[in-house]
């Protein structure tokens, strides 16, 4: 996978090397996007007759997403950042999983010192809410809302226009780095 | 109190707001209660003490009340006024300004009309949802029935919405009597027996506070009761009126709050009639919120915006 992204068209040495220069550099689980949907999840309304619904059976989360990053040495001063994000899913949500790909550029300053310039785009990852199908009975029939909402004042139809679709808001990242040793 | 209602076979012997303005062991002009930090800005949608918690539950996203008229007929010429604090400061204003400030701050929303209880002319309906206030009781002697009062058009076209053609909040009646029985003078309020029945009347009696299932209310001493009549039983509901905090009593301060809610349902489904909010209303009416629940007293229960504003399920 790494030599494919890296070295399209060389040969089976050249892809070994670049696997021999990937390093790990970060794993993390939860992301911006997750939490936003742990905050969904954490309301409450009672039905009509008096049922209660708890947004936690579509909001709930048995996997958070995780995001695993790569860093592949190009040069000695350069470097291809790249990862995956899992995505994360539930009843009424979907997180897509994504790609991330970025470059680091880095410049020893002095024996001691180093600074380098990063930035990555993440490549899906977005988060989409999903409707409801809501029974009002005689008063409003069968609709179509979004399900936290449709409880609310609002027209069942409107509440449709709060449907969470957002990308990652960390999709792109830029970074700037100093680094002294003494 | 004033003699009015000249009729064929029958004589209205007065209209009567139905507001009490002190009560005892409630609070006096003097001494009514100050809301201090409440925004007196109505736009600024304060959920005033005296207000069900659910209806700032209810307000929380959009609609509260646009694209429905409410119509206060009630009393907006006497010389009659009394003092009282909805949480917008302490104020003298007619029985009719009271119930008509106080259903503006429950439906912020909705299109407001007043007509004085004394005009006699029919009640116009505007465009979409309507409701209709009635705050006030036309008292004669008992004996008769509704047929036989010479109705003036004000209270005929009344009659006549009350079949589904816009939504008719009633005050049940201060007499601590059932709906459509005599009081201890004996008079009977013919204009809620002619809406008995009527597909999209509801009666509305006070309660002494809005009701929790923790904190259980009670009938108001002072409120007509659903009594033993099926019909009345069917389309009767309470909500608080928290007399102790406004200085307000009477059932002519629970319908107001009963037409609000209406014209918040009526802003959410904007395509249902009448009935079918008048039904909405009644349906998710709670029990569970009063002590020693029984239609007799209580009709259908509490009314619960936020019950008669969320579905039946969801999936």
């Amino acid at each position: 996978m790494v030599a494919l992204l890296l070295l399209a068209g060389g040969d089976a040495a050249r892809a070994y090397d670049a696997a021999e220069q990937t390093f790990l550099v970060n794993v993390r689980q939860g992301t911006p996007l997750s939490d936003r949907v742990y905050k969904l999840s954490m309301g409450s309304y009672e039905l009509s007759g008096g049922g209660a619904v708890d947004f936690r059976r579509w909001y709930g989360q048995n996997w958070t997403e995780m995001r695993v990053d790569f860093m592949t040495q190009v040069t000695e001063g350069a470097g291809i950042l790249w990862g995956l994000s899992s995505g994360e899913w539930g009843p009424k949500y979907r997180i897509a999983p994504g790609f991330k790909l970025g470059l680091i550029l880095q410049s020893q300053l002095t024996p001691q010192s180093s600074i380098s310039i990063s930035f990555t785009s993440l490549i899906g990852g977005r988060l989409r809410e999903k409707s409801c199908e809501a029974d009002y009975g005689d008063i409003g029939g069968v609709q179509s809302v979004n399900c936290r909402l449709a409880a609310s004042t609002m027209q069942p139809s409107d509440t449709l226009k709060y449907l969470v679709n957002m990308k990652p808001p960390d999709r792109f990242w830029v970074g700037l780095r100093y680094q002294a040793r003494f | 109190m004033n003699n009015l209602r000249i009729t064929n076979n029958l004589r209205i012997t007065s209209i009567a707001a139905l507001g009490l303005v002190v009560q005892a062991g409630g609070a006096s002009a003097a001494s009514l209660p100050t809301f201090a930090g409440a925004t007196p800005a109505l736009s600024a949608l304060t959920v005033y003490s005296w207000m069900s918690p659910e209806i700032g539950a209810a307000w929380t996203a959009g609609y509260k009340g646009q694209g429905v008229t409410i119509t206060f007929v009630d009393d907006f010429k006497s010389a009659n006024k009394f003092s009282g604090n909805l949480g917008t400061g302490t104020q003298t204003l007619r029985h009719g300004e009271w119930t008509r400030l106080e259903g503006s701050m429950i439906a912020p929303s909705a299109a407001i009309v007043s007509q004085d209880f004394t005009s006699g002319r029919s009640v116009t309906l505007a465009r979409g949802l309507n409701v209709v206030n009635l705050s006030y009781a036309m008292y004669a002697a008992a004996g008769y029935t509704a047929n036989q009062i010479g109705w003036s058009a004000q209270e005929s076209s009344i009659i006549k919405y009350a079949a589904g053609s816009a939504v008719i909040a009633k005050a049940a009646g201060n007499d601590s009597v059932a709906v459509g029985a005599a009081n201890s003078s004996g008079q009977v309020d013919y204009l809620n027996l002619a809406l008995v029945g009527k597909s999209s009347a509801i009666f509305v009696g006070a309660l002494n506070s809005n009701g929790t299932t923790t904190q259980k209310a009670s009938l108001a001493w002072y409120s007509n009761t659903a009594g033993d009549n099926l019909s009345v039983q069917k389309n009767f509901l309470t909500v608080g009126v928290a007399g102790d905090k406004t200085g307000l009593y009477g059932t002519s301060f629970a319908a107001p709050i009963v037409s609000g809610y209406a014209a918040v349902l009526g802003s959410k489904f904007t395509g249902a009639s009448s009935t079918q909010i008048t039904n909405q209303l009644l349906a998710t009416a709670r029990q569970d919120t009063l002590t020693n629940y029984s239609a007799a007293v209580y009709g259908r229960g509490e009314a619960s915006i936020t019950r008669a504003l969320a579905p039946k399920s969801i999936q």
